[in-house]
């Protein structure tokens, strides 16, 4: 597998969060979130992904680097170690050396503020590894 | 075939009202007011008086939005119009149209049809009314005072980016200021935010680019302003004259470059040149030379949609490399009043938008098409209209277009057809009803998986499409999408000449640019002449004047 660019994580973004947040619901639970008149089973193949995305109108694009796909169902009685890529790890951290970090800016419409800048580098990393422990455990609060 | 059952109101009024028929106020139907076949219509009926079909409408609508709405990553640039025309162009609708509410938000019943905010209230078009709103003494807030005891106004106000050294050259973002009586983040109660943008039209704040062309007609405004002598001693009622007559000199001399822009750069890249050709000439051939005032709902809600599809993903803008448009659009007084005034990376560097000389490649907007960045679905921005509709502005514009009551494609097509053959002749989208359908059919039929289209939707938007839908597919097959088609060509050019004819300032005549300016300084200011007349016809030129008087040629961060 070749090496991952440092900036390739960043097209994994969803454009609309909210409508991405609604598609994995309904996968999650069953219920249609969405109500658009399309349906949005489980999904089988990288392609029906592509296509529920789509449909749902969630803006988010997989990048070309993306070949499999695997869910995995959680259960409420079994912690759910989600590990993140190894390469993704470095090539985030090898990022943050010279770019800020940079959250979704819906947090900014809850919050009524910008984030502010992170000052150097050791916070950069500080942040980075409380973030990588909070969604890498957290169970859809 | 309509549905049964109402998927919600009609913004133009129920079924039990009739709905409205004649033009709402401020606007005009261009070739005169359409009769019920001449409308846009869904299975022959009119949305805006049919619940069931207003229903059949949305439901055709969700799928062609969802279409049109996610534009691919590796879609093409248009060479033609580096990025800074889509802000341009938009600066541009804002001096044509100003309604309070969107028509697809107008309400359900016959009372919501009359309410003010679906009038448009701009009735001098292309006069920098999005600029100066009704002058100092109507909109004081948008300028600085003239002296310390503030008797009058003339210089626009302008914000020094944050954290900027006390020099000229800091003063790049609009005005913007603390919300008097809010908490923190709105710059209230001693805060650090600026939720108030101080400038005559609150929509020029709605994108951090759009903010900054604005900044730029109000430093041009300025550049002229500091090349007039101001009065100094006076009697009260001379001094007040005297600084009236700069004023006025400052304020025209910038419409007239303004309208020198669009004649000279923007037009005639938006334009077909065949169409431009019959209309870019002291006496243009205006399909409508009588018409009267108003906006023509089939360019405000129609043709001028299209600049939506030329907006990018990303862009590179000051300091960065690859700022999204949800940064662009998040990035304003409004929205994120703690960000404001602009940080330095955010300041422009107009060559990343307009082509100038000795410099590299702009940012180039998209090429046009029947397809809208998948950005401007981002939260929060243009959410849904209901439960069930797509996110983003294609839907917004689909949803007005057709709730608006304008002339059909086929009518205006057909209209066009009969008065410009020569242009029939060459555009089968235009001149052959059975070809546009097709043309049309196997389009909207290429995704029905996505779209949730049946075939006989697939066929009644092929025989009446909406019309901002129309002129991006017309742009994309007659030019590449690197400019609008033979429809399109003619709905902008009829507008935008027909206003430039029409709504002629004092000082317009014979001899072009020059002429025009020596006539506005005769006029106010007797034997005085303006030393370093702004002689532009393009936005490069308007960028190296602006910066030559100013003194910002060097200026850091980059002005140029």
């Amino acid at each position: 597998m070749p090496p991952i660019d440092p900036i390739e994580p960043v097209n994994m973004t969803p454009v609309n969060y909210e409508n991405w947040g609604k598609l994995v619901k309904t996968w999650a639970t069953g219920e249609d979130y969405i109500q658009n008149g399309h349906k949005y089973p489980v999904p089988k193949t990288l392609d029906e992904v592509k296509r529920q995305l789509r449909a749902a109108n969630t803006g988010l694009e997989l990048p070309a680097r993306i070949q499999h796909l695997q869910v995995v169902v959680g259960r409420s009685d079994t912690l759910l170690l989600r590990l993140p890529p190894p390469d993704l790890v470095k090539a985030s951290e090898k990022r943050l050396e010279t770019k800020d970090y940079s959250l979704p800016p819906f947090y900014n419409d809850h919050y009524g503020t910008a984030a502010p800048e992170l000052p150097d580098k050791t916070a950069r990393m500080k942040f980075h590894a409380q973030r990588i422990g909070d969604y890498s455990i957290a169970n859809c609060q | 075939m309509t549905e049964s059952g109402s998927a919600g109101a009609c913004p133009f009024g129920g079924a039990a009202a009739g709905g409205r028929s004649a033009p709402l106020p401020g606007f005009r139907h261009i070739f005169g007011e359409p009769v019920p076949a001449e409308r846009f219509q869904v299975d022959g009926e009119d949305p805006r008086h049919s619940p069931a079909a207003l229903a059949t409408l949305r439901r055709r609508l969700r799928g062609l939005a969802t279409l049109m709405g996610a534009r691919p990553a590796d879609a093409a640039e248009n060479p033609n119009l580096p990025s800074g025309y889509t802000y341009l162009l938009q600066f541009a609708a804002h001096d044509m149209v100003s309604t309070s509410m969107a028509f697809w938000a107008a309400g359900g019943g016959p009372a919501d049809m009359a309410a003010p905010g679906i009038a448009n209230t701009l009735g001098a078009p292309l006069r920098l009314r999005t600029l100066y709103g009704g002058g100092p003494g109507a909109c004081p807030f948008a300028f600085v005072p003239d002296d310390a005891r503030d008797q009058s106004r003339s210089r626009f106000r302008l914000s020094a980016y944050a954290g900027a050294p006390d020099t000229p050259a800091s003063f790049r973002d609009i005005g913007r200021a603390a919300t008097p009586g809010t908490l923190g983040n709105r710059g209230g109660f001693a805060g650090a935010g600026r939720g108030e943008a101080l400038i005559a039209d609150s929509r020029n704040d709605q994108t951090v680019l759009l903010s900054q062309v604005t900044g730029l007609f109000q430093m041009l405004h300025n550049a002229i302003l500091g090349m007039i002598p101001a009065p100094t001693t006076l009697p009260a009622r001379a001094l007040r004259e005297a600084t009236a007559a700069r004023f006025a000199v400052a304020q025209e001399a910038t419409i007239l470059v303004f309208r020198s822009v669009l004649r000279g750069d923007l037009l005639p890249r938006l334009l077909d040149p065949e169409v431009r050709a019959l209309y870019d000439n002291p006496a243009p051939e205006l399909l409508e030379p009588g018409a009267g005032p108003g906006m023509p709902l089939e360019a405000s809600h129609g043709a001028f949609r299209f600049a939506h599809a030329m907006l990018r993903d990303r862009y590179q803008i000051g300091g960065f490399e690859d700022a999204t448009l949800v940064d662009v659009l998040r990035l304003n007084s409004s929205r994120s009043p703690n960000s404001v005034p602009l940080s330095r990376d955010w300041v422009l560097r107009w060559s990343q938008f307009f082509s100038l000389p000795g410099r590299p490649a702009p940012n180039f907007s998209m090429r046009l098409g029947p397809r809208y960045t998948a950005m401007l679905l981002g939260d929060g921005l243009f959410d849904p209209i209901e439960a069930g509709d797509p996110a983003g502005v294609a839907f917004r514009d689909l949803m007005s277009a057709s709730l608006s009551g304008m002339r059909s494609v086929a009518s205006l097509c057909e209209r066009v057809a009969r008065a410009r053959p020569v242009l029939a002749a060459r555009s089968p989208l235009l001149a052959d009803a059975a070809a546009r359908r097709a043309a049309l059919a196997d389009w909207l039929a290429h995704d029905a998986d996505l779209s949730l289209l049946a075939p006989e939707d697939v066929a009644a938007l092929a025989a009446d499409p909406p019309l901002p839908f129309y002129i991006l597919f017309e742009a994309e097959r007659e030019a590449a999408g690197e400019r609008l088609g033979t429809l399109g060509s003619v709905l902008v050019a009829e507008t935008a000449y027909g206003a430039l004819t029409r709504e002629r300032l004092a000082s317009e005549g014979e001899g072009g640019l020059a002429a025009a300016l020596d006539r506005l300084c005769a006029a106010w200011l007797g034997d005085f002449r303006l030393p370093d007349p702004p002689l532009v016809q393009d936005m490069p030129g308007l960028v190296e004047f602006v910066a030559r008087r100013l003194d910002l040629t060097a200026a850091q961060p980059a002005f140029l």
